[in-house]
């Protein structure tokens, strides 16, 4: 057909062996690989699985009796006014004032 | 033996089928990519990464009768995904255009690659489905009917489609020549 656009240049006769010997190179490599994704799987769940445990262990022992909770903390240090409204001295003075209200 | 069977025995575990299955296939493929990436060896690359693709999801292929429409599908959605990453390093900086007609060595290819150049560059100035379609067409030899179950169209609108997309690359073609000779010397 005289119509037609010349592509030629754009032909290249090796290309589809080319490409689908290197696919299918990938496809037979890959196709090997299944066995190798558990391997993956199980070499970084055991470091997963450490590290989780760590994180219980940690979690446990800041929620019991080895380190108290902030809060009481600073109740401790507040003076009952201060813990009302939340605001008030900073602990240093409170502490001084109450040595005072003692006098 | 049909798509239909080399697929089923591709799912069986035979590669050679697949192999089989994805040259019958090959050439629309690599039509329909290089309509959408404008660059031929980066059309390569897409190529493989579709078939290796189309590979692993080749059990998701529910009609098995029409698979060539299906893996174009693949085609298409990897171009995209190639064009999207090709505009993210561009845009992070990451490398400057690469085409594969800056990369020609020998000056025996330099016409070769100067027609290559003119040729993309017009078709990029097309719609996609006039690339394809005149890709289909032109350079690969389909026929409008095959064309026609291939996009999913009818064979008229293949043909309407072909000769709109000869028109504007003309047009197109032509306008590129006219500025390429205003820059060249006197």
């Amino acid at each position: 057909m005289t119509d037609r656009i010349d592509f030629r240049p754009l032909a290249d006769g090796r290309r589809e062996d080319r490409i689908v010997g290197n696919a299918m190179q990938a496809i037979r490599e890959k196709a090997l690989q299944p066995a190798d994704l558990w391997t993956g799987i199980a070499s970084l769940a055991a470091p997963a699985l450490v590290l989780a445990a760590m994180i219980v262990a940690v979690t446990f022992i800041r929620g019991g009796t080895l380190a108290p909770p902030t809060q009481t903390i600073e109740a401790l240090v507040r003076p009952p006014a201060a813990r009302l409204t939340g605001l008030g001295p900073s602990p240093a003075p409170a502490a001084l004032l109450a040595v005072l209200e003692g006098m | 033996m049909n798509d239909a069977d080399l697929i089923a025995r591709t799912l069986g575990g035979d590669q050679a089928a697949f192999e089989r299955l994805i040259r019958r296939h090959f050439r629309a493929l690599h039509a329909v990519v290089l309509a959408h990436i404008h660059d031929l060896d980066e059309a390569d690359d897409v190529c493989q990464d579709a078939l290796i693709r189309a590979w692993r999801r080749l059990a998701q292929c529910r009609d098995r009768d029409r698979f060539p429409a299906w893996l174009l599908r693949i085609g298409r959605n990897e171009a995209r995904r190639r064009l999207a990453f090709r505009s993210l390093r561009r845009w992070v900086g990451l490398d400057e255009v690469t085409s594969s007609e800056m990369r020609q060595g020998p000056e025996s290819d330099l016409e070769r690659a100067e027609q290559r150049r003119y040729l993309l560059h017009g078709l990029a100035r097309l719609r996609s489905r006039h690339r394809e379609v005149v890709l289909l067409f032109d350079l690969e030899g389909y026929s409008h009917r095959e064309i026609a179950q291939l996009l999913r169209v009818s064979e008229a609108m293949s043909r309407r489609l072909l000769s709109d997309a000869r028109r504007r690359l003309r047009e197109v073609l032509g306008d590129l020549e006219g500025k390429e000779g205003d820059d060249g010397p006197d």
